[in-house]
């Protein structure tokens, strides 16, 4: 997690920073895939971008995809609570990625990686969809905005759709010629140093498996407590106050959004 | 039209301090999560709608309505399914509306577009590099703010990039709008990698240009512009204070 705030004093990561927060924008806004139902739910391509991009340029993807959300929002008019767990959800969607794949993988090429690099990359892809929708879906659902049952199922949903029909294709194109400029994250920030120490392998190692699993609770949890087929007990157990409202969702969710920060720093 | 909702107006709104607008655009969401019913929420969006005229936004009110609508009949909608209610209003099919659940999500809905306002008004009369200014003075690192600011300049380049490859695209015989989701999302190919071929283009140059100039060179920077704290932020913090003060009293009685 070190690079997230090294990569600040690189010039070039913070021109990349900016490079992907407004292709984001660009590709998320005016392109609308196929819409489901209007104003709720429309499967965009541009969802497949922080995927693709967090393989070409690690953390500055993670920070512009996090500024690509809140320049949406403003240039939507959505600004408001919201756009705060709208950031902290599509930066966790532009670090995974890269991060997890390089933990297993170290610096391989993601398209050239056999049957191993293709089931880790599947991984990886549901894995941040689900943190995603579970951030945000978490955060609008504890304010009572909107109930996570809706939108945490949507945003992650929508987003594999849109990654696993593209990203594949975007990196097996993009990669290569990124590699060529000399472009990619581990080419600026130079090789990577601390992470060929044994103990912090493993630590990384430990935190992609909590970051899964991490997912995988919360957007599980999430999901049936909102529609209701869990039980609220649950929730209480989790140290809700109210496990009646929508305050059973963010207690029973708690547990698995801790496990994908703890993962997150270990990464 | 321009991308941004930015009118320079000259008005009471432009002219206060960055800072502050973004203080009072942060307080200006907490009377909403004070009212638990319509009637408690809606003053609150009324005087909204006023500031809103009184900030020449109407031109941008008229860009967001129906999005302000299409969220107020999903609030009610959604609502109606997650929300637990005791009372039966009505019934649609085997789905019982309850009372609790529709005023609960009309409430929300008028708490969304409450935000909607609070957004509208402070975008309308706010101009992107002073945003940014805003966030750098309220502790945002230079450097971010900085690719902030990168950002919201790129954007509309990469938008003219876009839509012009989706013509040339068409113009070779794309069809965007045929086929089932996953053949249309693929599409997408052919315009997503020249736009993200282009902005990689600049990546390097912009980078060279930056470090010429001496970018990152010196810790304390000075800014081009200085914005003065007048009477107009005294009036409006106190103004949004007073608001959440009230509100709050009404709410925790």
């Amino acid at each position: 997690m070190r690079e997230l705030f090294s990569m600040w004093q690189n010039t070039r990561m913070i021109v990349l920073t900016a490079i992907s927060a407004s292709a984001y924008v660009a590709v998320l806004l005016p392109f609308k895939g196929f819409v489901i139902i209007p104003g709720l739910t429309e499967v965009r391509p541009g969802a497949a971008i922080p995927i693709v991009l967090s393989f070409l340029f690690g953390p500055a993807a993670a920070w512009g995809t996090g500024f690509g959300n809140i320049i949406a929002d403003a240039l939507g008019g959505m600004l408001g609570p919201g756009s705060f767990f709208g950031f902290i959800g599509n930066f966790f969607y532009g670090y995974l990625p890269y991060a997890l794949w390089r933990t297993f993988m170290g610096d391989n090429n993601p398209v050239q990686s056999g049957m191993k690099g293709w089931l880790l990359f599947g991984i990886i892809l549901i894995t941040s969809c689900l943190v995603i929708g579970s951030i945000i879906g978490w955060g609008v659902d504890l304010l009572r905005l909107v109930p996570f049952g809706a939108l945490g199922p949507i945003i992650a949903v929508n987003n594999f759709i849109a990654s696993a029909a593209i990203s594949t294709v975007l990196l097996a194109l993009l990669y290569g010629r990124v590699h060529m400029w000399g472009l990619l994250y581990f080419q600026i920030l130079g090789e990577r140093n601390a992470k060929s120490m044994p103990f912090v392998r493993k630590a990384a190692r430990i935190g992609a498996i909590l970051c899964i699993a991490g997912a995988f609770i919360a957007f599980i949890a999430g999901t049936m407590i909102s529609c209701k087929s869990l039980g609220a007990g649950y929730g209480t157990a989790a140290f809700a106050s109210d496990a009646k409202g929508t305050m059973a969702v963010a207690g029973g969710m708690a547990p698995g959004l801790l496990l994908i920060l703890l993962g997150a720093i270990l990464l | 039209m321009s991308l941004t909702f930015y009118y320079p107006s000259g008005g009471f709104f432009e002219r206060v301090h960055p800072v502050s607008k973004l203080i009072c655009l942060m307080a200006s969401f907490v009377p909403p999560f004070l009212g638990n019913e319509p009637l408690e929420v809606f003053p609150y969006f009324s005087f909204l709608l006023l500031a809103a005229f009184f900030a020449q936004a109407g031109a941008n009110l008229r860009r967001v309505y129906k999005l302000m609508i299409i969220l107020f009949v999903m609030s009610i909608v959604l609502w109606a399914f997650f929300y637990r209610g005791k009372s039966a209003l009505f019934t649609v099919g085997r789905i019982v509306i309850m009372k609790e659940s529709l005023l609960y999500g009309v409430t929300t809905g008028i708490r969304l577009n409450c935000f909607i306002l609070s957004a509208i008004i402070f975008l309308t009369s706010t101009p992107i590099e002073d945003f940014t200014y805003g966030l750098s003075k309220l502790g945002m690192p230079f450097a971010a703010s900085f690719a902030l600011t990168l950002s919201f300049r790129l954007t509309p380049l990469f938008m003219e990039t876009g839509q012009a490859i989706v013509m040339a695209q068409k113009a070779r015989g794309l069809d965007l709008d045929s086929g089932g989701i996953i053949k249309r999302i693929r599409h997408y190919v052919p315009i997503i990698v020249p736009v993200l071929v282009s902005g990689l283009r600049r990546a390097d140059q912009l980078a060279v240009a930056l470090e010429s100039r001496g970018f990152g060179k010196t810790k304390k920077r000075s800014a081009i512009s200085e914005f003065p704290i007048t009477w107009r932020d005294y009036v409006l913090i106190s103004f949004i204070l007073v608001i959440c003060f009230v509100m709050g009293a009404h709410h925790f009685s």
